[in-house]
């Protein structure tokens, strides 16, 4: 099982990862493109990357909502902790900063 | 120029720390060549026909002399003494060692410079108009709306791993210097008549193996929408753009796909989600970016010069210089001059160390301390005073740049070609040089008056020659390199009335040595048919059509199909 980053942490893995059955019939899940409308409709629950995981993928990805990392086995876990923090700031709107950069100055400046 | 502010130079300074780290990672054998290719390139670091070559963003084309110099100190330390400045205003080192880039980035920091998605399939530089601030015909500071999309495109979370490329272009003047129809996305600065600025926005343009004209998915797009705009654009092409192809993973094909109405549909459906919200342009923002931006302190000057009126008067070779290489200026007294980096025999858009400090030097002297990259591979100081122009001339021409050949034949925009690029499929420079060669006299340059002709050795189309007048490119026949033409491309709406175009393929291609007699032929056909010296090359294409263009080269039918009985007999 792959080890799994949460909420910036590496913790023990509760889920059962859903594989093809022997005949290669797929198990009941969502399909792919599905993803985009959780965070749309406003889904609070963990949202998890599987697959190709890398550890330089962890930033960008938790900035777009993904809170649960399952790491590709050969990364480094504890190494990949350190770069939630590789931009201390973001210019844009993001799921992690909803308001960007240009409206917190302005807030910041008037208050 | 536009300045940092701590949180600007923050994320670059710790852009450094993570490349440094990927680089570390990758020497240590922690990360795979394909894992390090796709990291390496969102940094301009590409691996090439002998060594890694290094793309430094140029945002804009808008450069410092302490930038300046600082380009030439990298180029000096770390590489062979020379750099090349790109149709994407951006400056390139071809030598540099891959376990010395993340020094080469640290230097960069200390003058605000970087290599952040100069490379990859990421949102690349943002190019604009040479003149921007200075042209006549200004809407709007185009370098402002670059730079407000420049920091939302800067590590943007949701596009940093788009299917594809992204280039975006901004023109903020009457007449399109920024080629903006023929980019992912293209800005053009207008007015409504209420004064109100907006945007037309073009999408799907694009050069390359599949060329296109952008679409016009919106005549008036008010400045507050602008990053909501582009960020539903964004969304669609993120989601729906090819990544199992990557010759068909720009959004030009996904445009095409569609169909521009559905694709414009599924834009709004995407920008409702988006519109109005935060991201929403505010005035205090506007201007907050432009008094980042330090403005040259003019004096107040008449229009005219007695100085430079006599100067032109007594030295023909000064007045062809200004003729061609001086530029109005909307400030009275000032003109915008363009150093031709276009000299026969050396690679267009190269500059020497020596050089690069020795121009530091004149643009602190004449214009400011400001310099500019235009996406012709030109330098251009924008701020000289007219009582200036005659000593700058005689300063320039001593460096090699005065030819004064802007908008003429022998101001090509050439890609580094074979000789440099491990894509090419033939050399582009010394075609380039032969045709420079060919057309060395100076009266009939300008005789033949303004032409584009533009040079790629591959159809990933670097040399962007789909829009020269007479295009050129590269091709690979059973090993060999051979030559195809194009004829009657166009850049942009640079005169009213001529829209961006693209060139058409006139028939068979051509061995290197036979391409200057073809460019003459094309040329002689093209001054016995305009009707006066204010028509040019391109207007005469446009009016006759590209066959008395193709018969001046090939022959007639009769003749081009003997003379194919004779190449399939000797085969």
């Amino acid at each position: 099982m792959a080890t799994l980053i949460k909420e910036r942490h590496i913790v023990a893995d509760s889920w059962r990862l859903l594989r093809r059955g022997p005949k290669g019939e797929m198990p009941e899940v969502p399909a792919r493109g599905d993803v985009i409308i959780p965070l749309a409709l406003g889904y609070e629950g963990e949202l998890r990357a599987i697959g190709d995981v890398l550890h330089d993928h962890l930033f960008f990805m938790s900035q777009c909502g993904f809170d649960a990392f399952a790491l590709r086995e050969d990364q480094d876990a504890q190494e990949a902790l350190s770069v939630f923090g590789t931009f201390s700031e973001s210019y844009q709107t993001s799921v992690l900063r909803p308001v960007p950069l240009f409206r917190r100055r302005l807030a910041a400046g008037k208050s | 120029m536009y300045l940092y502010d701590e949180i600007d130079q923050k994320l670059v300074d710790e852009r450094v720390v993570q490349f440094r780290d990927q680089t570390r990672r990758f020497l240590a054998g922690k990360l795979s060549d394909d894992e390090f290719r796709a990291l390496r390139l969102r940094n301009g670091l590409y691996i090439q026909r002998y060594a890694p070559m290094l793309r430094i963003a140029i945002p804009y084309g808008l450069l410092s002399t302490k930038q300046l110099r600082k380009l030439a100190h990298i180029a000096r330390k770390y590489d062979r003494g020379y750099g090349h400045f790109s149709t994407r205003q951006n400056l390139q080192l071809n030598w540099p060692k891959l376990e010395r880039v993340p020094d080469i980035l640290a230097e960069l920091a200390t003058v605000q410079m970087h290599a952040i998605q100069t490379s990859g399939n990421s949102f690349r530089n943002i190019t604009t108009d040479h003149f921007a601030g200075v042209a006549q015909d200004e809407i709007v500071d185009s370098f402002v709306w670059c730079e407000i999309i420049r920091q939302w495109s800067t590590f943007h979370p949701e596009f940093s791993y788009l299917p594809r490329k992204f280039k975006f272009a901004v023109n903020g003047a009457k007449s399109d210097r920024a080629a903006v129809a023929v980019h992912d996305i293209g800005l053009h600065a207008v007015r409504d008549e209420k004064g109100e600025v907006g945007f037309r926005v073009l999408v799907g343009g694009g050069l390359g193996r599949t060329p296109a004209i952008g679409f016009v998915i919106r005549e008036f797009l008010p400045w507050r929408h602008l990053l909501t705009y582009v960020e539903a654009i964004l969304r669609v092409y993120n989601r729906y753009g090819r990544r199992d192809n990557i010759h068909k993973a720009r959004i030009k094909i996904l445009v095409k796909e569609r169909g521009p109405e559905k694709f414009r549909e599924e834009v709004d459906a995407e920008w409702a989600h988006l519109k109005d919200g935060p991201a929403t342009l505010v005035p205090e923002e506007i201007a907050r970016i432009e008094s980042r931006f330090t403005r040259p302190n003019y004096l107040r000057l008449p229009t005219t010069d007695a100085g430079l009126e006599a100067a032109l008067a007594a030295d023909r070779a000064f007045g062809n210089w200004h003729k061609r290489n001086v530029h109005p200026h909307k400030k009275a007294g000032y003109a915008a001059v363009t150093l031709s980096l276009k000299k026969t025999g050396v690679p267009p858009g190269d500059v020497t160390v020596e050089q690069m400090e020795k121009i530091a030097d004149l643009a602190d002297r004449y214009s400011f301390g400001e310099l500019r990259v235009s996406h012709e591979q030109n330098l251009i100081f924008a701020d000289v005073q007219l009582s200036d122009l005659y000593t700058l001339w005689q300063e320039v021409k001593a460096l090699g740049f005065a030819t004064p050949n802007v908008g003429l034949l022998t101001n090509i925009i050439c890609c580094p070609g074979g000789d440099f690029c491990s894509l090419a499929n033939a050399k582009s420079i010394p075609v380039a040089e032969a045709i420079q060669q060919r057309f060395d006299d100076l009266d009939y340059l300008h005789d033949i008056g303004e032409i584009d002709l533009n040079i790629s050795g591959c159809m990933n189309a670097c040399g962007h020659h789909h829009v020269g007048h007479i295009g050129i490119l590269g091709v690979d026949k059973n090993g060999e390199e051979w030559y195809q033409i194009e004829v009657g491309g166009n850049q942009g709406e640079i005169r009213p009335g001529r829209g961006a175009s693209l060139g058409k393929v006139i028939g068979p291609s051509f061995a290197r040595a036979e391409i200057p007699d073809v460019i003459e032929k094309l040329i002689d056909c093209y001054l016995a048919r305009r009707d006066s010296d204010a028509e040019r090359f391109i207007d005469v294409v446009h009016r006759i059509g590209v066959e008395a263009f193709k018969e001046s080269v090939y022959g007639n039918a009769d003749q081009r199909a003997a003379h194919r009985r004779g190449q399939l007999a000797t085969a």
